[in-house]
């Protein structure tokens, strides 16, 4: 017998499991060979090892942690049995397109304001003073869409922007030290032509007058919040101007229903 | 008999018996952890692993066909289970971050013993497990099903879907391959 085809006996040794006749040829080659006889030791001792290890107690929360799985997975399978009960005549990519449509719509509509530009638009623009007001083409808007801006809560104080006001020079308004910024997009983008310092300053006085918060972004470049019931109060105020504004339903006095406070980003040229 | 009580318990589960299949894990709780522990070597992973198993138990009681085999069934989930535990873990190299120390765990001093045997002796499971644990995943199946589970050839080749034969051969090759990695700590 060579030593490789006796040590493939060695589990059946170990388990009794060997014929007579195979017993016999292994023991002799066992009792003539030191090699495998050092290995059948060695096979042995590990064997016991193995055989003798201690089972580990499993842990006292294995069977809470089960049922904790199962509540979980229950309430995920009643989901899913849910959706499948519901008889849906839509094919998957069928259905799949038309969310993939709805959300692309949504997010089109959510982050685009502005309607087209008036070359555009089907609508024609209805401007509160018409003999002065246009509707602004996207190029000519005071800032560019979707702009965002960090303001104060309470747009600052009211003598320190009037101030500033009387400045020629472009300053930045800092937001009021106790506040913390936030940020915001105009609903309404105003510009108004041919306007002399001295106007602007009283455009502005009266825009505070009115209790409207207002924010000095540079030297021509001002954010207004005013409530949208104030809104008809706001066009009187452009209306003393030459001025265009977008969208052309910012002309409406019901533009922004459903919104407190409107914010317009007035620029002037 | 364990095979009579168990086939008993899940007729009672799947009659609605909710405590039967308590009953079943309380049976066969110790036995698929350290199946699990032996797979994966660690506690953490192990509990989640077993637990895993119970729950397709549960989930999937209605497929087992002949109640009476309700243990190999058992076996041939968790190996399963177990096996595709492996593999996720060992992508994630879950085993190549694990060293010797990583399962060292502290001294537990059993009633009579000194500290030097308990030692030798914790030291010297801990070696074998490691040991085991490396091994190849085919090697540690018929070792852990066989020398630590205890089953019976007929028991393993039923859940592992092979011949006896190839079984005890198979055997044969991971106890000498266990042998080769353990001999110098003998």
């Amino acid at each position: 017998m060579q030593c490789t085809e006796a040590q493939t006996l060695f589990t059946d040794f170990a388990d009794n499991t060997l014929g007579r006749e195979e017993l016999h040829v292994l023991t002799d080659h066992l009792l003539g060979c030191q090699t495998c006889a050092k290995e059948w030791r060695e096979f042995q001792q590990i064997l016991s090892l193995v055989r003798n290890l201690e089972t580990q107690t499993p842990p006292a929360d294995l069977l809470p942690g089960i049922h904790a799985k199962l509540a979980q997975r229950g309430i995920f399978d009643r989901a899913w049995a849910l959706v499948k009960s519901l008889n849906f005549s839509l094919s998957i990519p069928a259905a799949a397109t038309i969310f993939t449509l709805a959300m692309l719509a949504g997010f089109l509509l959510k982050t685009s304001p502005l309607e087209p530009p008036a070359a555009l638009s089907s609508r024609p623009a209805r401007i509160s003073a018409k003999s002065h007001g246009e509707v602004l083409t996207p190029r000519r808007l005071p800032i560019a869409p979707n702009t965002m801006f960090a303001v104060s809560h309470d747009g600052g104080s009211r003598n320190e922007l009037l101030a500033s006001l009387a400045q020629t020079a472009p300053t930045t308004r800092r937001p009021a030290a106790d506040h913390t910024p936030r940020l915001l997009s105009p609903d309404i983008h105003v510009l108004i032509e041919k306007i002399d310092h001295e106007s602007q300053v009283v455009l502005c006085r009266e825009i505070v007058r009115h209790n409207w918060q207002l924010h000095r972004i540079t030297a021509n470049l001002f954010l207004v919040h005013l409530p949208q019931a104030e809104l008809g109060n706001f066009h009187e105020l452009l209306g003393r101007h030459h001025y265009a504004l977008a969208p052309a339903a910012a002309a409406e006095a019901r533009f922004g229903y459903g919104k407190t406070v409107l914010t317009a980003a007035i620029r002037f040229e | 008999m364990p095979y009579q009580e168990a086939a008993q318990l899940v007729r009672a589960f799947r009659q609605g018996d909710q405590q039967a299949f308590n009953r079943l894990v309380a049976l066969y709780q110790r036995k698929i952890y350290n199946l699990a522990l032996g797979y994966v070597k660690q506690e953490d992973e192990a509990k989640d692993l077993a637990q895993d198993i119970f729950v397709t138990v549960f989930r999937q009681i209605d497929k087992l066909k002949d109640e009476s085999k309700f243990g190999a069934w058992l076996y041939q989930l968790a190996m399963n289970h177990c096996r595709n535990r492996y593999q996720k873990l060992r992508r994630r190299g879950f085993f190549s971050n694990q060293s010797l120390d990583d399962t060292e765990t502290g001294l537990n001093l059993s009633s009579g013993a000194t500290p030097e045997k308990e030692y030798e002796r914790q030291n010297t499971s801990r070696l074998v497990r490691e040991a085991i644990a490396s091994l190849a995943p085919a090697e540690k199946e018929v070792i852990l099903l066989r020398d630590l589970q205890e089953l019976s050839y007929e028991e393993i080749s039923e859940i592992l879907g092979l011949p006896m034969g190839t079984v005890k051969s198979k055997l044969n090759r991971a106890r000498l391959a266990l042998k080769n990695r353990l001999k110098h700590f003998l």
